[in-house]
């Protein structure tokens, strides 16, 4: 089908196919491709191709090509209805949007509402698709359907109300990203629809006379009525059997949101009830709104983004009794004000935070809880704390911590952020009995900056002390005292006599030799001392820190392990990781390289054919791509490649890919390392995969242990990973990966064992097509 | 009527000792000859008595450390550093065995070096390959097997074009350097000189081939060299050669192999000083080498470029001391000069080294009597055969044995079978058991290797006349 297809590249149909693939519709995708394969083989048959059928060609192509904008439109149309209740997909937005036209008088204001923001959009060249002035269109035009019958009058005041929703979107979203980065959700909807309601102040009694609609009879039970009815509120649908619906929609979109709502619903209430004891009719919403925004779209779902969002809720409960008493006079409903409030006090002073702690803020790149959670939880399992700030080793070479954060000696206090080095081998720090200085393995070892910065503080004349001897005036010894460019500090001391290297101004890079190790100070024997501290006073207010990309062997054991980020303990053995250049060839992945590998599956034995392809985004990122359109991110240094942000669906070859070389060090030295890559990328079953999303709503993480050697006789690095899925306590499930990487080649060969089944790729191909990858 | 002879001290052989002073000097203590009775906590008579005289013992502990001493050396000065044992200093496999284990890759100059690396379990790959001629059979297993090559001389440049051509594979290779650092004498019969250009010409002639690849450059500056200036110079033109070469052929340096040289405790002959006073440390030379390097890559790493990785190839400063020579006197006698002369079982033949080292030499056990400069003669019937041509020793008696040491470097590698037989080499492990690394050699071994036309087998075909 590709042969052919690429044999009549000037066939519109055959263009046509190609800009299908670039916008990866599925659907209209395989049609065409249907009609596609049979008109090829009419070409082939009757070549050349005469006129009649060019102009088929032409009718044909831009129908399609007709069909397929309107499908994208109607698809971002819908993704304004999902918004309205924090999700994505455009199949839930359908799902909403027919649910609202159980009341039509209110669902034709609305979709006209969100057309005429679109529309005002285009016109004013403010719109993207999935703007939020489009949601708040909508939901202006539904109130509007209420308050107002329909008429060339409503037709108007929806034209007017979706402009007004525009250009206040616009310049809030703006003004609220300055205040404190936040978000502008639905309030140009509450200030427009107030606006209009003290226009035409008769007609906000009309709002009450959508709630006969829930207060027909009993569906379930009063309170899940109640509860259900709510959430119909929202789309101006009270009724509980809409909710109903509605409440399936979001858990089947996400279950983790369904949760939040019903929990925000029970908080607002209580919070709501404490002061007025009604029933909150028609802003129960608010409360859902709120545990869903704070719990898990602009946090970082956790136990403590939870209790937080059931606080919030229960704060928009109050709100809601204090708005209601507020607006009373004006005759003006709550609409979404409890929410926005409530919303904006709790982010807004989170925000102004400067520690970082739970719950997390997600301001910046708000999403799916399920998809902030994933994450969340591969930076944490790579990363260190977030307040911890990171630097190089200021040493080459394996060195020990002799003393490490809060150790028992000297790092109390305000100094407990320290990490103290020295030398080690077999067990001992120095050569002979250890009572001259130049025995001390570290004595004279050089010292490198761990930073870039200037030095504004040093010394260098005190003399080193002997073995056993500390000099308790000068406690620091020979120091130097670095300004980083984040306005900290990092000391190096106890450094030998004479030693030292740079002067004071004087600028230095990271790696760059400063001064030799020595024992001047308090050091009863040679060792080197390091901290980052507040201000430039010799012993100020330290703070943690840690180092990147760096092997770390136990006291016990042999093996080094790879660390991403990490601090290391008491008694670890530390040192840089050397790059391997012909490792670090091997999985370069440039922009525009096709890996072509052939895929053994269980159902398919003789494999077929797939390609992995890496894309440079607009916005610089690096992905590494699958036919099917499936890709995850991934960032190379010069230590390090590792992959994340995985999105799109199942795609067996990268997902084989992001499993078995997710992490990878690209320094031969580093025998193992540790991994939290999604449960997702497990080819599992139906079965399997349901099972895991009832015990881990926000998807869940392997235990990956890689350990990588090199075989002399294949001449290729083999990277095993063991993964374990740990489904509830004593019971877990295991896979294997192996993935070969042969110097000047790149990954040959991956394969995974799972469930008793094996899944092998193989390399054919490695090429370039620069042309498609670099967007042009 | 005679009274009996009361004995009232053990009889000593009689000297003849002249008035002089032996025992100080100016620049400190002589060289100790107090006796040494074992090695690593292990008896050495016994061992004699077991394995038979001369006997060579080696010490895993000794060149163990020794290599960790390098690697901390170096490794705590530079970022990259890597150790290629060189084969021809002491290629027992025992030794190899024990540096590889220690991370050491294999530096071998010919292809039965290259066979023995390859029979001792290391990849092509970790063997650097070194050396002025590399035959073509194992030049194409050397490109094929991806070993670190490198080149000395055009010709050779030629050869492994064709070879890497036949291969279909672009082979990554070496070129190396000779120029005069100053302090040293120039080895300017091995690889291209950098002062006349033939470098940079080696340089551009790989570049413009379409299978040849520069990564590294290599330099050995000398042997015994005691002078740090000279590796610091050498470390700098490499560095600045490595940024020209770079420049003008667009090829990435991923290496500077500096090669060997550094002294190990053994005293030169015609030089004064004791060894441990003339003798840079590991960290000595460490400091030299990576203070000039760094000062010569300071930009290295602000324009975007790695540190090249260092290449060392230290030979007898790891091993030398790891091993000794234990030998048996056979005979004494006075020359005619008055000097004393004691012969013994060893010679130049297992200890070549006595060529240009004042080996020191030390009894087993305490040896009663006067020291006194005495001649140590090997067992050859060669006028050369001496193994040290003036020592200060007390006398010697028939069977008493003597420790030669340092002796681990090239003695094991240029040792002779010649008039004798060499005997066995044993190994003191960390365990401190003993282990034999090389057995005695016996006839059969070498005879195994002749073939006797059948005319000739019978020696007297006449019959043995009365």
């Amino acid at each position: 089908m590709n042969a052919v297809t690429l044999e009549n590249k000037n066939s519109g149909l055959a263009k046509l196919f190609r800009v299908c693939q670039l916008i990866r519709l599925p659907r209209a995708n395989k049609k065409l491709a249907l009609i596609s394969d049979c008109h090829t083989d009419s070409v082939l048959k009757t070549e050349p191709a005469g006129f009649a059928q060019s102009v088929l060609d032409m009718t044909l192509a831009r129908l399609t090509a007709f069909i397929i904008h309107l499908g994208v439109l109607i698809a971002a149309f819908s993704r304004a209805y999902a918004s309205v209740l924090f999700c994505d997909s455009p199949w839930m937005g359908a799902w909403f949007a027919l649910l609202t036209w159980f009341s039509p008088q209110t669902a034709l204001p609305g979709l006209l509402g969100l057309l005429c923001a679109a529309g005002w959009g285009r016109v004013l060249g403010l719109s993207k698709p999935a703007e939020p002035h489009w949601v708040n269109g909508l939901l202006t035009g539904l109130v509007i359907g209420v308050i107002h019958p329909f008429d060339a009058q409503l037709l108007a005041w929806v034209a007017i109300a979706s402009l007004s929703v525009t250009l206040i979107t616009h310049w809030l979203a703006g003004l609220l990203w300055q205040i404190g980065r936040l978000p502008v959700l639905s309030l140009p909807f509450t200030l427009v629809t107030w606006a209009i309601l003290l226009t035409q102040p008769y007609r906000a009694t009309s709002l009450a006379s959508v709630a006969s609609m829930a207060n027909s009879h009993t569906v379930f039970t009063p309170w899940l009525d109640s509860f259900f009815t709510s959430l119909g509120w929202l789309f101006l649908v009270p009724n509980p059997m809409v909710g109903a619906l509605l409440y399936l929609g979001l858990v089947v979109a996400s279950r983790y949101l369904g949760l939040l709502a019903l929990t925000g619903y029970l908080a607002g209430l209580v919070g709501f009830q404490l002061f007025n004891l009604g029933d909150p009719h028609g802003n129960g919403f608010n409360f859902m709104l709120t545990a869903m925004a704070l719990g898990g779209i602009f946090t970082v779902p956790s136990r403590a983004g939870f209790a937080f969002a059931v606080a919030g809720s229960a704060l928009s409960g109050w709100t809601a009794v204090a708005l209601n008493g507020m607006l009373y006079g004006f005759a003006l409903p709550l609409l979404t004000a409890p929410f926005l409030l409530a919303v904006y006090l709790c982010l807004g002073a989170l925000s102004a935070r400067t520690v970082w702690r739970k719950p997390y803020l997600n301001l910046e790149l708000p999403a799916a809880p399920e998809i902030t959670y994933e994450r969340a939880r591969l930076a944490e399992a790579r990363g260190a704390p977030a307040d911890s700030l990171p630097l190089t080793l200021p040493f080459y070479g394996e060195w020990q911590v002799s003393q490490g954060f809060d150790g028992p000696h000297t790092h109390r206090e305000a100094w407990r952020h320290a990490l103290d080095f020295h030398i080690v081998e077999n067990g001992r720090s120095h050569s002979g009995d250890g009572a001259s200085l130049t025995d001390y393995y570290c004595f004279g070892a050089p010292v490198l900056s761990p930073a870039a910065g200037q030095v504004v503080r040093l010394r260098s004349d005190l003399p080193d002390m002997p073995p056993g001897e500390v000099d308790l005036v000068n406690n620091w010894g020979n120091f130097v005292l670095l300004r980083m460019g984040n306005g900290l500090y990092v000391k190096l001391a106890h450094l030998k006599q004479g030693s030292l290297t740079v002067n004071v101004g004087e600028w230095v890079n990271p790696g760059q030799r400063i001064a030799a190790c020595g024992s001047s100070g308090r050091s009863p024997q040679p060792h080197l001392h390091m901290h980052v501290q507040i201000g430039d006073s010799l012993g100020g207010l330290t703070i943690p820190f840690h180092f990147g990309t760096m092997l770390i062997r136990g006291g016990d054991q042999a093996a080094r392990n790879f660390h991403l980020c990490k601090r290391p303990s008491d008694g670890d053995f530390v040192s840089a990781a050397p790059i391997s250049e012909p490792l670090a060839s091997a999985m370069k992945l440039s922009a525009g390289l096709s890996l072509r590998y052939r895929i053994k599956t269980p159902e398919n034995g003789a494999g077929n054919t797939a390609c992995l392809n890496v894309n440079l985004s607009l916005l610089g990122q690096f992905r590494l791509t699958e036919t099917q359109g499936a890709s995850a991110a991934f960032e190379k240094t010069a230590a390090v490649i590792g992959f994340y942000d995985r999105q799109g669906k199942t795609a067996l070859l990268l997902d084989l890919w992001l499993l078995a070389l997710g992490l990878t060090p690209l320094s031969s030295t580093a025998e193992c390392w540790e991994d939290r890559p999604s449960m997702r990328l497990l080819p599992i079953g139906l079965g399997r995969r349901l099972l895991v999303a009832l015990l881990h709503p926000l998807g869940t993480g392997c235990d990956s242990h890689y350990c990588r050697h090199w075989d002399a006789e294949m001449q290729v690095w083999r990277q095993e990973g063991k993964h374990r899925i740990r489904l509830a306590p004593g019971i877990a499930w295991q896979a294997h990966t192996l993935a070969e990487i042969k110097p000047g080649v790149g990954v040959r060969r991956m394969r995974m064992d799972c469930f008793g089944q094996t899944w092998e790729a193989v390399l054919e191909n490695a090429g370039w097509g620069l042309d498609q990858a670099s967007g042009q | 009527m005679n009274a009996p002879v009361k004995i009232l001290k053990p009889w000593v052989k009689p000297t003849l000792s002249p008035h002089r002073v032996g025992v100080m000097n100016k620049f400190g203590a002589v060289r100790q000859h107090n006796h040494q009775a074992d090695l690593d906590g292990v008896a050495i008579e016994p061992l004699l008595e077991q394995y038979g005289s001369p006997l060579f013992i080696l010490s895993e502990k000794t060149l163990r450390d020794n290599a960790r001493r390098l690697q901390r050396a170096f490794a705590t000065r530079w970022p990259k550093v890597r150790h290629g044992w060189s084969y021809k200093t002491n290629y027992l496999n025992a030794v190899c065995s024990i540096l590889h284990q220690e991370g050491s890759w294999a530096e071998v100059v010919s292809d039965f070096e290259y066979h023995k690396a390859r029979a001792l379990g290391v990849p092509g790959s970790r063997i650097i390959f070194n050396g002025p001629w590399k035959p073509s059979a194992i030049l194409e297993q050397a490109a094929h097997e991806g070993a670190q090559i490198h080149i000395d001389h055009l010709d050779e440049i030629y050869a492994l074009e064709q070879v890497a051509k036949s291969l279909n594979k672009k082979v990554a290779v070496g070129i190396r350097l000779n120029f005069d650092t100053g302090y040293t004498e120039s080895w300017s019969r091995f690889g291209f000189n950098l002062e006349s250009g033939a470098a940079m010409d080696a340089a551009q002639r790989i570049a413009s081939s379409e299978w040849l690849k520069l990564t590294g450059l290599h330099s050995h500056i000398g042997t015994f060299v005691l002078d740090l200036r000279a590796y610091a110079a050498q470390a700098r033109i490499m560095a600045e050669f490595m940024d020209k070469v770079e420049a003008e052929t667009a090829c990435l340096i991923e290496y500077l192999d500096i090669g060997g040289g550094f002294a190990s405790r053994n005293a030169l002959q015609g030089v004064y000083l004791p060894p441990d006073q003339l003798v840079p440390s590991f960290d000595q030379y460490a400091e030299a080498i990576t203070g000039s390097l760094l000062e010569a890559t300071r930009t290295r790493s602000a324009a975007g470029k790695t540190l090249p990785t260092l290449i060392l190839e230290t030979g007898r400063a790891m091993v030398d001391d790891a091993e000794i020579l234990v030998t048996r006197v056979v005979g004494g006698k006075r020359l005619p000069d008055g000097r004393r002369a004691a012969i013994l079982d060893a010679g130049v033949n297992l200890l070549f080294t006595a060529f240009w080292y004042n080996h020191q030499v030390k009894p087993l056990r305490p040896l009663d009597g006067i020291p006194e400069e005495t001649v140590l003669y090997g067992p050859l019937c060669m006028n050369i055969d001496i193994v040290r041509n003036s020592v200060m020793l007390p006398p010697l008696n028939v069977g008493d044995a003597l420790m030669v040491r340092p002796a681990g470097a090239y003695n094991n590698t240029q040792w002779m079978q010649f008039i004798q037989y060499r005997p066995a080499v044993v190994m003191v492990t960390l365990e401190g058991k003993v282990e034999v690394v090389r057995v005695a050699e016996q006839l059969s071994a070498i005879n195994e290797y002749e073939r006797l036309p059948e005319s000739l087998r019978l020696p007297f075909p006449q019959g043995l006349p009365e």
